[in-house]
């Protein structure tokens, strides 16, 4: 009997299991919703200086990290290491 | 003290009862058009599963009392209300765009098992202009298998997000709150007819229809 691939096996857990909607709520809660951000700019004299953008951003580390090559890579990256070149 | 941030929404003369993730009570601060809920609050709040939870359901009962209202992101957090009102000003004309949509909506989630891998390189010499290529994109996050199950439900979905994680997919429906049931039931009846798995969530605020 052919073996499942591993991706649809997940996929199918996350299906039948009670923790879709727990799965939901956190990829809702910590990767969608409005963001506030805004830009300040400092100026001098009618002249501006610093342009300043604020943001206020809580989300899911591989939103904003880039993506690793490899699953090796993304183990270093979580062990604090330089991924290999 | 610090202010937490937990939705937009159109005007409404209400008091709330739902208290905030410290049991703060939850207070509504005008920024022209737009109420703006907010709780002060003396710490950060983590992003604990149970945090989570507990946020979601704050969201929830908003939405419930509120018809239209754009929740935001855990862990927003300003430092005061002039910082409030400085950053919420600049897109006030967005937000109100978006009330207008997401008003008497609900976000309805289907996740859809077996949706095939994404195709993440595109071939750039058989595309020859932008049109092609943003469709050739589009294709390639695409389910198609879906097809059947959007085109039974195509009356009632005013906006559609497509998300892929390997081989599940999830698909956000923005619907009228009223047809939720209606909604699931032809959903469950598309997928069955079409041999297809997949899991109906919902309803609940429209965090995935934030953003225009």
């Amino acid at each position: 009997m052919p073996r499942p691939a591993r991706s649809r096996t997940v996929a199918a857990r996350v299906l039948d299991e009670d923790e879709a909607s727990l799965l939901d709520v956190v990829d809702s809660a910590l990767t969608k919703g409005v963001v506030l951000r805004g830009d300040v700019t400092l100026a001098l004299a009618h002249v501006d200086l610093v342009h300043v953008r604020l943001a206020m951003l809580l989300c899911a580390a591989d939103r904003v990290l880039p993506q690793a090559k490899s699953t090796s890579a993304r183990r270093r990256l979580r062990r604090g290491l330089r991924p290999p070149r | 003290m610090s202010v937490c941030v937990y939705a937009l929404a159109t005007r409404v003369a209400r008091r709330w009862t739902v208290r905030g993730l410290a049991g703060e009570r939850l207070k509504t601060v005008r920024v022209g058009p737009l109420d703006v809920i907010v709780g002060e609050m003396t710490y950060r709040p983590k992003p604990t599963a149970a945090n989570l939870l507990q946020y979601d359901r704050i969201v929830t009962q908003l939405w419930e009392q509120s018809s239209a209202l754009l929740p935001a992101r855990f862990g927003t957090i300003v430092t005061d209300l002039s910082e409030l009102d400085f950053t919420i000003a600049m897109r006030r004309d967005a937000f109100r765009r978006r009330l207008a949509v997401v008003r008497n909506r609900a976000q309805m989630t289907l996740l859809v098992a077996g949706a095939g891998p994404v195709r993440r390189r595109l071939r750039p010499r058989s595309i020859r202009s932008g049109t092609e290529y943003l469709r050739a994109a589009q294709a390639a996050h695409g389910v198609p298998q879906f097809d059947p199950i959007r085109a039974a439900v195509r009356r009632w979905v005013k906006a559609e997000r497509v998300q892929r994680h390997g081989s599940l997919a999830t698909v956000y429906h923005l619907i009228p709150r009223r047809s939720v049931d209606r909604y699931r039931s032809v959903v469950e009846d598309a997928a069955r007819a079409a041999g297809i798995r997949l899991r109906v969530l919902g309803p609940r605020s429209p965090y995935a229809f934030v953003d225009e």
